[in-house]
């Protein structure tokens, strides 16, 4: 490391920080939340001119009500367990707020009912159990967005590997190339139909059985960020950096979703509902909208805040959404009017976090 | 390498990923800066300039991409540029053409001799040799016909060889 990498690495890391707003004093946090309700309430007063307006509001200023953060993560609001990665580092959080390290990786998934975590490090896929120990590795070059999918007899791991995509049996066995250019972001299981998965490739999103057989082909318009399934299959959403395109379980578009001037930055589906979670970033600011897939224009926004949100995870029975707020340093539990924050989360989870593999498991 | 994943957490939010990304690619953007330049201090301005660059576009990076040949594009036609700026400075100042700089890491002498080079045929050769890029990639790089750049590569090769001579 040289005198100049270091001159240099501190340039760009106050630009990644202004754009990413610099993080609060811990010490502040009830002076943040006022400024994030101030910030809040100017981003939805036209709204609140009206008493469906009023509403949503009242909403914001609820979510907002971050100035009583429990200064650390004393239970996981809406039970399971969250997969977290902070650093190099991955953890499990029980639902009492006990972490445990299962060590240093680089990206994790549960596997379907939270028996196993596929893992992955630099040249290795690992499969773990939750005290992490190693049940097996497959060395592959340069592994990541492990997923997994199956019956509890039965699963497939579908990975990127050195930008290709590949499925292996959740017991390391009949490990195959699937697609040489399908890599990249995490495919999407498709929960209706058996070892069948969504993903991009070619400027398409494909729907292909792990035999190899391709059920639909659908060529897309925006460079997809992340796919996501609604749990009965009936939907499948393209994340983009500038909207999300829903198609049908046989690859039609249902629905565009875009809010002007944003950056659209993650989301997932409530488990057993139609309602797609929306994180979007606007003018230094970060909002986190609800969206019913069946309803158009039914939008709801659940948390708006100064600078920018994370990863956003929902509850395994769908009742609870968590936000990573990282410029507040805290993690905010919002079920239906409430919410919940807790703070300090760098010191708790050193390197910035990550939902990895998120909140296990629905249905388990 | 995880660059994927790396990539993936800094668009979300994680300084250390964001570092592990700069800490793997800062050596080969600096060295081909300065190669290209032959000035450790605009090398050093170029390659900041390109990883700036690089997180003002994080939220829209395709992480399907690998991320070196995007970095290497902004470095090398920014040190292409800021060769030829002042080798015209030069010319209206001097009346003349400049000497080439100084031998890029004194005591290699390939490196002294890819410095003598035009900017044009150093930044392929560097591309070439020194990043081991095929020339397919550095035509992609440079936006350059194919054989425009095996051109400039022969004719590189074929003045340093004249200048070991």
């Amino acid at each position: 490391m040289t005198e100049a990498e270091d001159r240099v690495w501190e340039v760009v890391r106050r630009a990644y920080e202004e754009r990413t707003p610099a993080p609060a004093p811990r010490r502040v946090n009830a002076r943040l939340a006022v400024a994030a309700l101030v910030i809040a309430a100017g981003a939805v007063v036209a709204a609140a001119l009206s008493p469906p307006g009023h509403a949503v509001f009242e909403r914001v200023r609820k979510a907002v009500g971050v100035e009583h953060a429990a200064p650390a993560l004393f239970s996981l609001p809406g039970g399971g367990r969250l997969l977290v990665r902070s650093g190099d580092q991955v953890s499990i959080v029980e639902p009492d707020g006990a972490k445990r390290a299962l060590g240093t990786y680089t990206d994790a998934a549960w596997s379907p009912h939270g028996l196993y975590i596929a893992a992955t490090k630099a040249n290795e896929l690992v499969a773990l159990d939750p005290e992490g120990n190693v049940r097996w590795t497959l060395a592959r070059r340069d592994p990541s967005s492990p997923t997994w999918s199956g019956t509890r007899t039965d699963t497939r791991i579908a990975y990127d590997s050195n930008g290709a995509l590949r499925v292996v049996a959740g017991d390391g066995t009949g490990d195959r190339l699937l697609d040489r250019y399908g890599g990249g972001d995490p495919p999407a299981w498709d929960p209706a139909r058996h070892f069948t998965l969504a993903y991009y490739s070619g400027g398409a999103i494909l729907l292909r059985e792990v035999t190899g057989k391709i059920l639909w082909r659908r060529a897309i318009s925006v460079l997809p960020t992340s796919l996501a399934w609604s749990s009965d299959g009936r939907y499948l959403a393209v994340f983009s950096a500038t909207r999300i395109v829903v198609l049908d379980g046989s690859g039609h578009v249902r629905r565009t979703i875009s809010m002007l001037g944003a950056t659209l930055l993650t989301g997932a589906f409530a488990p057993g509902t139609h309602r797609l979670a929306v994180s979007v970033r606007l003018h230094g600011r970060s909002e986190l909208h609800v969206v019913d897939v069946d309803r158009p224009g039914r939008g709801r926004l659940e948390l708006a805040g100064p600078g920018a949100f994370g990863d956003v995870a929902w509850s395994p029975a769908g009742t609870t959404l968590l936000v990573n707020w990282l410029t507040a340093n805290q993690w905010v539990f919002v079920t239906g009017t409430h919410a919940h924050a807790v703070g300090n989360i760098r010191a708790q989870f050193p390197g910035g976090t990550m939902f990895a593999g998120g909140w296990c498991c629905p249905g388990s | 390498m995880a660059e994927r994943a790396w990539i993936r957490g800094a668009q979300q939010g994680s300084v250390a990923d964001l570092e592990r990304l700069f800490r793997e690619h800062w050596p080969r953007a600096y060295r081909a800066a300065r190669l290209v330049t032959g000035d450790a201090a605009a090398a050093e301005d170029i390659a900041q300039e390109a990883f700036l660059a690089a997180v003002r576009n994080l939220d829209r990076f395709d992480r399907r991409r690998p991320f070196a040949p995007w970095l290497h594009r902004i470095v090398v036609n920014r040190a292409i540029d800021w060769t030829r700026a002042r080798r015209l400075r030069a010319e209206v100042e001097l009346g003349e053409w400049v000497p080439a700089p100084p031998a890029v890491e004194p005591g290699d002498g390939t490196l002294a001799r890819i410095a003598e080079l035009p900017p044009e045929h150093r930044a392929v050769v560097v591309l070439r040799y020194v990043l081991e890029y095929t020339p397919g990639e550095i035509a992609e790089l440079l936006d350059l016909p194919r054989g425009t750049v095996n051109s400039r590569l022969r004719r590189g090769l074929d003045r340093m060889k004249d200048g070991s001579e």
